[in-house]
């Protein structure tokens, strides 16, 4: 396809007329600065071959200067050397025409025959969409979309697909992806997209599957149990009908009943062995009582016979005992009579010697009262000496210490006033009148030491001071002075005139206090305790001596005194003889009494023995008692016997147990009879219960279920085939399709290569499975398109539209290529690259350059057409 | 005397090999035919009607499906003998007790719940029953028929459930044996027997009268009724075998070689109704359009018969020069695709699921360019 001539009015920006005709085969350049309408020129080109003329969504392209303007799109063009003329009216007054020739085609019928021209879809209303552009929308690049190579050509990619395959020399359309989807769309209908698990109507068979599966084991179970117990109940019944039949128990209870009679028989025996039994005890116990009684008639007699020898015995004991009785009494009168004697000589003895040891005693007391006097006489004189004598040195006592300071100023005082006298200036005097010294009258002749300031006042003459001068003596005189001032104090204090007194009075002092000393001796001497004690002792020893004459004065006269050991021997004598008796005198009274009594009893029970024994009722029923023994023994005899025969019988009868037997017997019989009673009610039970069941029809719904699942396991068996027949068909078409697209790929990428190499000599650009550059190879690196900067994708898209035009172009379709401002991201070195690919496209199709940089492109041995030019050339 | 021989009724069958709805159809036709024997014994006047055991398919089938039975009897009204045979056994609990328990046994109707010999004195004749008191036995329950004491001058008619010995393979220890002469040992004028389901004489005197209404495709000589005569006794009977039953089950095995044989597979397809149980299989190599046309004929004949199964695992499909070129697929890769499934049916694994596959890529293809 080869643009002619492109008439263009009231269109955006473009008012006036703008006819752009003479237009090359191969490249043309077009320039004009931003604003000029380069892009209007661009888009009015796309909207008269794109876009019906009925469209009512193109407002935009009414020109805003003119708002009533009616856009008008007209395109002269040949194909195969056919000149064809397309023009559009748009928004209003909607017109079409195409001249194919001398053919004239109108309106809608126009559309279509422009649509199979350029082999491309529209949209049925509206504006038209990039997907719906085919080989126009992609080829024709509009301002800013040169990159855009990607959505484009994913878009067109049927197109490009068809023209690959004509190229191919396939003859039918690519529609498998169609199949492919239709087949996936059933697949899917049965198996999950991704896992390939079953679902939809698949997933519902398999799930009923098992649960119909579950339902059956449940019935056959059921059915198994309820045959089960059909057959149970089967065996119950005969066996309770044989049973019912033969009555076993009936056997049983009467074997019980003989047994019971057996019983009863044994039972009677034992009570007549009883009864044997316990006569014969009654005979023997009769017996034994008749045999005491007799007895004891007989030891009566023996009791009287003993008796009567025992007591003429006791008799004569009796009166032996009373015989020594008297003799012992009067032997004891004896001892008694000398017994007192010996006492009296004894008390008299004792008296004598009592009286030897107080006269002793009084004899001691009365020298001890003297000697105290006289010790209490001297103690009392010593006594009074000392407290004489302590008060007399009371009177006297000096202070030592006092007196020992005394005597050493006493010492230091005469050489001290004998140095003072020579060292003194010394006034002598020698008056005839009287004058004063210090207010002190002096006379006469004397001398006066001057030991300090003095005033002599001379009468009528008046005073003469005279003041020592400042030496050694002052200091000395004052020494002087306050020992003599301390020795006056200490005479004052001792209360003496001098010293030489003061130690007479001291020697006095010491004298008096060994004369005190000697005195307190002696009194020790007499009264070590005191003299207060000393005169206790005193009174208690006079006390002493008057207890003493007491006594004594009491005491018996004891003049015929016997020696106290005579008198002693002979008491103790008499006294042991008369105890002796005493003791024989109380034997012989006990045993006197004894005797008595003893023959006392004797006789009384001999005549209540005797009386007894003549008692005419005891003789009589002794007589009555020795017959009865007879006739007791006689039975006694005769019972024994029966007894044994009893016992036997017994013992024979017992070897049966026949209660035990009963028992048995009748104990099985209705064992016997309660299990079938059992039976039966379990019969009745089991019977229910089979009803119940039978009547919910497990048959009937085990053969419906197990019909269901041979239903089920057919519908499931169909799907899974179809699953698998549609998973084989998917698989192998898909592989199939691949297999051709990739084979497809090879002339495309082949023509990528081919413009390629003028700007990435060593490269490759991959191209994926929408036939779309995917990857720019450089080496070992690839690099995802998108990764690339925008200049160089920009590039790239580029030559894959003159790749792509390539192939359409050999598949028999028009091309033509628009580029509107490309290239402005690209330096100078990859634009000469394009450059030269543009021009080697240039050979094969029409080619449309816009650009705002017209010396950019001024190398291409093209003549540039400006704008304005163009313009001005459309007005005229 | 007249009476009709029947037997093997087997009322409550399911039929899993047909869809829930074709089998549905199948068991009601059951009971249908039970009613048309009643209305047949009535027609024919018949003295009584002999159901020689199966009455029911099972011991536990539910009430309704008894009250059925029993109902579907009503039109004739004559005496009707329903013996115990395996599948309906005379257990301690059976099917049997519940029909007496819940009451819908009909006057005229006698359960012959045990072995016995029922004297008949309106008709001088005297019934032998040997019922089945257990599911299965391996001693001959007719033995006692030998012994058996009927009054003078009355014809002894035996009435069984169970296989005659001998006629099977021999060595098979079959239950429920029958002496093949019980009918000279006992005396016997007629031995009415049920259990095969075919239509079957073992001798003048001894019938199997097969099932009424056909339930297996396996089947020789279903779908009759035997109307007896007994002129006197020890004369030969008369028999009369009527077919009664509803459907005919049909079972098509065929292999395709050749499109005429497609033809001549509808024409006889076309002959089936309503009234025809069907089972199809198809064999062989053949082009995709011809797959296509058994597929409808298929679904034709469908919808024409009672039920159907169809079994068509062993078609392989062979596209041909016609067949590419509708599919738009004599070339490219298309023409790759239908060559390797069809490759693949070479592969017995594979080969059912690979015939699927070419089906469904035309169908879908088809589907596609309509679209």
């Amino acid at each position: 396809m080869i643009l002619e001539r492109i008439a263009i009015q009231n269109f955006r920006k473009l008012v006036d007329p703008l006819i752009i005709d003479h237009l090359e085969p191969g490249l043309n350049l077009i320039c004009g600065p931003n604003e000029a309408g380069k892009s209007t020129i661009a888009e009015a080109v796309r909207t008269a071959f794109l876009e019906r003329y009925k469209v009512s969504s193109l407002g935009h392209i009414v020109p805003l200067t003119l708002p009533d303007g009616q856009p008008t799109v007209e395109v002269t063009f040949t194909i195969d050397a056919v000149a064809h003329t397309l023009k559009k009216q748009f928004v209003r007054k909607q017109r079409c025409e195409l001249r194919i020739g001398a053919q004239i085609f109108g309106e809608d019928q126009a559309e279509e025959k422009l649509a199979e021209l350029m082999g491309f879809s529209r949209a049925e209303r509206g504006a038209s969409r990039p997907e719906l552009g085919g080989v126009p929308g992609l080829l024709w690049v509009r301002q800013g979309h040169t990159a855009d190579v990607r959505d484009t050509g994913s878009h067109a990619v049927s197109y490009i697909r068809d023209a690959l395959a004509k190229l191919a020399g396939s003859e039918i359309s690519g529609d498998e992806d169609v199949l492919i989807n239709a087949v996936r769309r059933e697949l899917f209908k049965l198996l999950t997209e991704k896992t390939r698990r079953p679902t939809g109507a698949l997933a519902a068979v398999e799930s009923e599957l098992v649960e119909l599966d579950k339902e059956r084991d449940d019935l056959e179970e059921q059915q198994r149990q309820f045959d089960e117990d059909v057959n149970r109940l089967d065996r119950l019944q005969t066996e309770f009908n044989e049973i019912q039949r033969t009555r076993p128990w009936e056997k049983l209870q009467a074997r019980a009943e003989a047994a019971i009679k057996q019983a009863n028989a044994l039972e009677e025996l034992e009570r007549l062995y009883q009864a044997t039994h316990q006569k014969l005890a009654l005979a023997t116990a009769e017996h034994n009582g008749l045999l005491q009684q007799e007895k004891h008639a007989t030891d009566l007699e023996h009791d009287i016979e003993k008796d009567r020898v025992a007591l003429s015995a006791a008799d004569l004991a009796a009166a032996q005992a009373t015989e020594a009785y008297r003799v012992a009494s009067v032997t004891v009168a004896g001892a008694q009579a000398a017994s007192d004697t010996a006492r009296l000589a004894l008390e008299t003895a004792n008296a004598a010697i009592a009286v030897t040891g107080l006269r002793d005693q009084l004899a001691n007391h009365r020298d001890n009262i003297a000697r105290l006097e006289q010790a209490l006489e001297s103690a009392t004189k010593a006594n009074d000496d000392t407290q004489e004598l302590n008060r007399q040195a009371a009177l006297i006592e000096i202070d030592e210490k006092k007196f020992k300071r005394l005597q050493a100023i006493a010492e230091k005082i005469v050489p001290l006033q004998a140095r003072r006298n020579a060292a003194l200036t010394r006034i002598e005097y020698r008056l005839t009148d009287e004058i004063s010294v210090d207010g002190a009258p002096v006379r006469g002749s004397g001398t006066i030491l001057l030991d300090g300031q003095k005033t002599i006042a001379l009468p009528n003459l008046g005073e003469l001071l005279i003041v020592p001068g400042i030496t050694d003596v002052t200091e000395l005189v004052a020494e002087l002075r306050a020992l003599e001032v301390e020795q006056e104090r200490l005479l004052l204090e001792l209360g003496v005139t001098s010293l030489a007194e003061a130690s007479a009075r001291l020697a006095r002092w010491k004298e008096l206090i060994a004369a005190r000393n000697g005195r307190a001796k002696v009194l020790e001497m007499h009264a070590p305790n005191g003299l207060e004690a000393l005169r206790n002792e005193y009174e208690r020893a006079k006390g002493r001596f008057a207890a003493a004459q007491t006594r004594l004065d009491q005491l018996p006269d004891v003049s015929n005194a016997l020696p106290l050991d005579k008198a002693t021997h002979d008491f103790d004598e008499t006294r042991l003889r008369l105890e002796a008796a005493q003791a024989a005198l109380i034997t012989s009274s006990g045993e006197q009494a004894r005797t008595a009594a003893n023959a006392r009893n004797v006789r009384e029970r001999l005549a209540a023995n005797e009386a007894r024994l003549a008692d005419p009722d005891f003789i009589a029923r002794r007589s009555g008692c020795r017959s009865s023994l007879v006739e007791k023994s006689a039975q006694i005899e005769q019972f024994a016997k029966e007894l044994e025969t009893h016992e036997q019988q017994l013992k024979q009868a017992k070897l049966d147990t026949p209660r035990d037997e009963a028992d048995r017997f009748s104990r099985s019989a209705l064992l016997l009879e309660e299990e079938q009673r059992e039976r039966g009610k379990k019969i009745s039970h089991l019977r229910i219960q089979l009803e119940t069941l039978g009547g919910t029809g497990i048959g009937e719904r085990l053969a419906q279920t197990v019909a269901a699942i041979e239903q089920a396991r057919r519908r499931e068996s169909e799907l899974r085939r179809r699953a698998q027949a549609l998973s084989l068909l998917e698989s192998i078409l898909v592989d199939e399709r691949d297999q051709t697209v990739s084979a497809l790929r090879a002339p495309l990428t082949n023509r990528l290569g081919h413009y390629l190499k003028r700007l990435f000599p060593a490269a490759e650009l991959s191209v994926d499975e929408n036939l779309t550059p995917a990857a720019l190879q450089r080496g070992l690196q690839s690099e995802d398109l998108m990764s690339l900067s925008y200049g160089t994708q920009e590039q790239l898209g580029m030559l894959a539209r003159l790749a792509y035009a390539d192939l359409l172009r050999d598949a028999g379709r028009p091309t033509l290529l628009l580029f509107d401002d490309a290239l402005v991201h690209t330096d100078d070195n990859r634009r000469d690259a394009i450059k030269r690919a543009l021009i080697d496209a240039a050979s094969r199709h029409q080619i449309l350059v816009f650009t705002c940089h017209p010396s950019e492109w001024n190398d291409l041995g093209v003549k540039q057409r400006h704008l304005d030019d163009i313009r001005t050339a459309s007005a005229q | 005397m007249r009476f009709i021989h029947t037997a093997d009724w087997q009322i409550g069958t399911q039929f899993g090999q047909f869809t829930a709805e074709e089998a549905a159809h199948l068991t009601d036709a059951r009971l249908e035919t039970v009613r048309n024997i009643a209305k047949f014994a009535a027609a024919r006047n018949a003295d009584a009607v002999l159901v020689a055991g199966d009455v029911f398919d099972q011991q536990t089938v539910s009430e309704t499906v008894i009250r059925r039975l029993f109902t579907a009897l009503a039109s004739y009204t004559g005496l009707w003998f329903l013996l115990p045979g395996n599948h309906d056994a005379a257990l301690t609990e059976s099917i049997w007790t519940r029909a007496q328990r819940i009451g819908c046994v009909p006057s005229n109707v006698r359960l012959l719940l045990q072995p016995e010999v029922i004297p008949l004195d309106e008709l001088k004749a005297a019934l032998l029953c040997a019922p089945l008191t257990q599911r299965n036995t391996y001693e001959d329950t007719t033995a006692f028929f030998d012994h058996a004491q009927t009054p003078e001058g009355y014809l002894r008619i035996g009435l069984a459930h169970g296989s005659v010995s001998g006629l099977l393979q021999e060595g098979i220890d079959s239950a429920n044996p029958i002496a093949q002469t019980r009918a000279e040992t006992a005396r016997l004028d007629y031995l009415a027997l049920g259990d095969w389901h075919g239509e079957y004489q073992v001798n003048d005197r001894i019938r199997y009268s097969g099932t009424p209404e056909q339930d297996r495709f396996r089947g020789n000589a279903p779908g009759y009724v035997l109307e007896v005569d007994l002129a006197y006794p020890g004369a030969l009977p008369t028999v009369n075998v009527h077919h009664i039953g509803k459907y005919r089950w049909h079972s098509v095995d065929r292999e395709i070689t050749v499109s005429s044989d497609i033809n001549t597979l509808r024409s006889e397809l076309q002959a089936l109704g309503e009234r025809d149980v069907l089972r199809i299989n198809i064999r062989g190599s053949m082009a995709l359009m011809d797959a296509e046309t058994i597929g409808t004929l298929v679904e034709e004949t469908r919808a024409r018969v009672r039920a159907l199964r169809v079994d068509t695992a062993g078609v392989k499909v062979l596209p041909t020069e016609d067949d590419l070129a509708a599919l738009g697929a004599r070339s490219g890769y298309l023409a790759n695709v239908v060559k390797r499934l069809r490759d693949l049916q070479s592969d017995d694994s594979q080969a059912t699921t690979a015939s699927e596959a070419l089906l469904l890529l035309a169908q879908l293809q088809r589907e596609a360019g309509q679209a």
